[in-house]
C-alpha cells in the first residue's frame, strides 16, 4: 500500500530552504519550531490521529509558508498605501520594512517647485540667459528666430524675464542722506562726484519721504515721458520707446522640454506601488497575535488543501458500493475561513492608520477635557 | 498515463478504505480456509468424515446479513440465513494473504457462514492494475456470498460440550 508518506506526526521540518516552495524563511529557527507546532496543531484540529489526514507534512509546511507570507504581505501593502507619499522619491535600495518613517514633506516640496518655477523664486527648471542686439530704429525683436525654436539651437522657448527697464529711480533720487530733494545730486554727478553723499546735511527724514519722491520719479517718467517699456505676445519683443541707438538686451528664458521633462528625478528612487521597498520581513520580528494570524490562516490553508486532495474523487468506491468524501465542504469552509481572516487582518491594519490614530487621538483629547471641565473649580478667597 | 485512475490516486483509494473499514467501520470477521490437502475423500471425491480448515485470520469487513428465513418440516424448525460480505482486496492480501473460495468457512456474528460464491469484479478506473495493458486502476473488492451453516457440521469447535470461551 503506497501511502506510507501521508501525514503521520514523525517527520519534522528541518528548517531547509528546499523544504518549503519559496523558502523565503527556510533558515530562521523561530520559523521551524513554529512550523511545527503548527503542522501538528492543524493536523490535530482536522481530525488526526483519529482520522487520517490525506496530506503530507511538505504540505502543512507550504501552507505555512503561505501563511506568514500572506500576513506580511497584507501588513506591507497596507503600508505601502500609507507611506507610498512620504517615500516617493526615496532611494529604492532601503528596505522599509519594520522601519518607522520619518515624515517629511518631500513630496509637497516637489510641486511647490513648480509654482517656484512659474514665480521665478526658484525650482527646479534652469532659467538661461541670452541677448539680443537692439538696432536703431528696430521696434520688433522675433525671439524664435533669434534664440527659440527657429533659431540655431531650436528649442521651444518661453521668456522669463526682460531686463529692459528704465534706471531704478532710487539712482536718480537725490542721496536721501543729502535730503534737500533740489538739484545737487545731478551738479554732484556732474563734478564726478554721482552716487555719493557729500554729507553735507544730516536732517533725518522719514522713510515714507524717500518713498514718495521715488514715486514721484517714476510717474514723472510714465506720465510726462516715454518710459522704458516692452511687450511681447507670441515670442515678439516690442520695445518702447523705439530704439535710437544700438544695444545689447538680456533676457532670461527657460526651456519648454526642460519644464515639462517629467524625468527631472533621478533614477533609482521610489516611484509607485511597485517599487517601493518593502521586503518580507523576517519570521521573528513578527509579534505573537501575527503568529496567531498565521496559523490559523494555515489551518484554513490546509482544509482547503484537504477539500482539493478529497474532491478530486468525490464519490469513491467501497468493497460492494461506494461512499462520499468531504471534499466540497472542506474547500468551502477553508476558503471561508481564509475571507475571514483576511478580512479580519484588513479591518485591524485600517484602525491603525495614521488618519485613524489621528482621529482617535484627537477623540480622547476631547474626551479628557471634557472630563476636566466637570471637575468644579474652587472659588478663590482672597 | 491516464490523468485519472493512476496507481497514486488507487492508493489514495485504498488508503481511503483501509482506515473507513479497517478503523471506522471496524466490523471482523473470522475467515477459516478449507484445507483440502488434509481433509479426507472418499472414492466419490467426498469428504465424508468432514471437513479440515485452517486456523482463522481475522479480517474486518463490511457484512450485509439477509434477514432470517425460518421453516418448519417434519424434520422439525429450521433457520436460514444469507449474508453478503464485501472484503477489501488489498486487505486480504495484505493482512490474511488468502484468496475467498467457495466452501470457506467465515465466522460473525457468533455463526458460521459458508461460502457460496466469490465475486472479483468491482474495478475502480474500469481496469485492475495488474492488467498488462492497461495502467492503474485498482481491484477494490472480492465479495463472498454466503449462507448460514451448522456449527455441528463443521468441527470447527466442539458442540458436544462446554465451549471453551463461554460461562455456563
Amino acid at each position: 500500500m503506497a501511502t506510507s508518506s501521508y501525514y503521520d506526526g514523525t517527520e519534522l521540518f528541518a528548517n531547509a530552504y528546499q523544504e518549503v516552495p519559496i523558502g523565503t524563511y527556510g533558515s530562521e529557527a523561530s520559523f521551524g519550531t513554529d512550523c511545527n507546532n503548527a503542522t501538528l496543531w492543524c493536523a490535530r484540529r482536522l481530525g488526526y490521529p483519529m482520522v487520517d489526514i490525506e496530506l503530507q507534512a511538505i504540505q502543512f509546511w507550504a501552507c505555512f509558508e503561505e501563511s506568514a507570507l500572506e500576513y506580511t504581505a497584507q501588513v506591507n501593502r497596507f503600508n505601502i498605501r500609507e507611506n507610498l507619499l512620504l517615500a516617493r522619491g526615496a532611494s529604492t535600495g532601503s528596505n522599509l520594512s519594520h522601519r518607522n518613517l520619518s515624515p517629511n514633506l518631500g513630496s509637497q516640496i516637489a510641486i511647490s517647485k513648480q509654482y517656484g518655477t512659474e514665480a521665478g523664486v526658484g525650482g527646479d527648471v534652469t532659467f538661461h540667459s541670452a541677448s539680443i542686439t537692439l538696432n536703431a530704429g528696430i521696434q520688433t525683436y522675433d525671439l524664435d528666430a533669434l534664440i527659440g525654436i527657429n533659431s540655431a539651437t531650436a528649442k521651444d522657448i518661453e521668456i522669463r524675464r526682460v531686463f529692459y527697464e528704465s534706471s531704478p529711480a532710487m539712482t536718480r533720487f537725490f542721496d536721501p542722506h543729502i535730503g534737500s530733494g533740489v538739484g545737487s545730486q545731478q551738479m554732484l554727478a556732474g563734478m564726478g562726484m554721482g552716487m555719493m553723499s557729500p554729507a553735507i546735511n544730516y536732517l533725518m527724514m522719514p522713510l515714507y519721504d524717500d518713498l514718495l519722491r521715488i514715486q514721484a520719479i517714476e510717474f514723472n517718467d510714465h506720465v510726462r515721458k516715454s518710459a522704458n517699456s516692452f511687450e511681447l505676445t507670441n515670442n515678439k519683443l516690442t520695445i518702447l520707446p523705439k530704439p535710437t541707438g544700438t544695444s545689447t538686451l538680456w533676457l532670461h528664458y527657460i526651456e519648454v522640454d526642460d519644464r515639462n521633462n517629467l524625468l527631472r528625478t533621478p533614477a533609482g528612487v521610489v516611484s509607485d506601488y511597485s517599487n517601493i521597498n518593502y521586503a518580507n520581513t523576517l519570521y521573528g520580528d513578527i509579534n505573537d497575535p501575527g503568529k496567531q494570524w498565521i496559523r490559523k490562516y494555515t489551518l484554513a490553508l490546509t482544509k482547503e488543501l484537504l477539500g482539493i486532495v478529497r474532491g478530486k474523487y468525490p464519490t469513491i468506491p467501497i468493497p460492494g458500493g461506494d461512499t462520499s468524501l468531504d471534499g466540497d465542504t472542506l474547500r468551502s469552509e477553508g476558503a471561508a475561513e481564509r475571507d475571514v481572516l483576511v478580512e479580519q487582518l484588513r479591518e485591524d491594519l485600517e484602525q491603525s492608520s495614521r488618519r485613524n490614530m489621528m482621529e482617535r487621538n484627537s477623540e480622547e483629547a476631547q474626551f479628557q477635557q471634557d472630563t476636566i471641565n466637570k471637575i468644579p473649580l474652587n472659588i478663590y478667597v482672597g | 498515463m491516464a490523468l485519472f485512475n493512476s496507481a497514486k490516486d488507487a492508493a489514495f483509494i485504498t488508503k481511503i478504505n483501509y482506515e473507513l473499514i479497517g478503523d471506522i467501520i471496524e466490523q471482523n470477521v473470522h475467515i477459516y480456509k478449507l484445507d483440502v490437502n488434509i481433509t479426507n475423500d472418499n472414492l466419490y471425491g467426498e469428504s465424508s468424515t468432514g471437513k479440515t480448515y485452517r486456523s482463522c485470520v481475522r479480517v474486518p469487513c463490511m457484512v450485509t446479513r439477509e434477514d432470517q428465513e425460518w421453516s418448519d418440516s417434519e424434520f422439525g424448525v429450521d433457520v436460514n440465513q444469507t449474508a453478503t460480505f464485501a472484503f477489501l482486496k488489498d486487505m486480504l492480501i495484505d493482512r490474511a494473504n488468502l484468496v475467498i473460495e467457495v466452501g470457506d468457512i467465515i465466522e460473525h456474528d457468533n455463526a458460521f457462514w459458508e461460502v457460496d460464491s466469490a465475486v472479483e469484479n468491482q474495478y475502480w478506473g474500469g481496469r485492475r492494475p495488474d492488467d498488462a495493458n492497461l495502467t492503474g486502476g485498482s481491484s477494490i473488492s472480492i465479495l463472498a456470498a454466503a449462507h448460514l451453516t451448522r456449527r455441528s457440521k463443521l468441527s470447527i469447535e466442539n458442540t458436544q460440550g462446554p465451549r471453551s470461551n463461554e460461562v455456563y
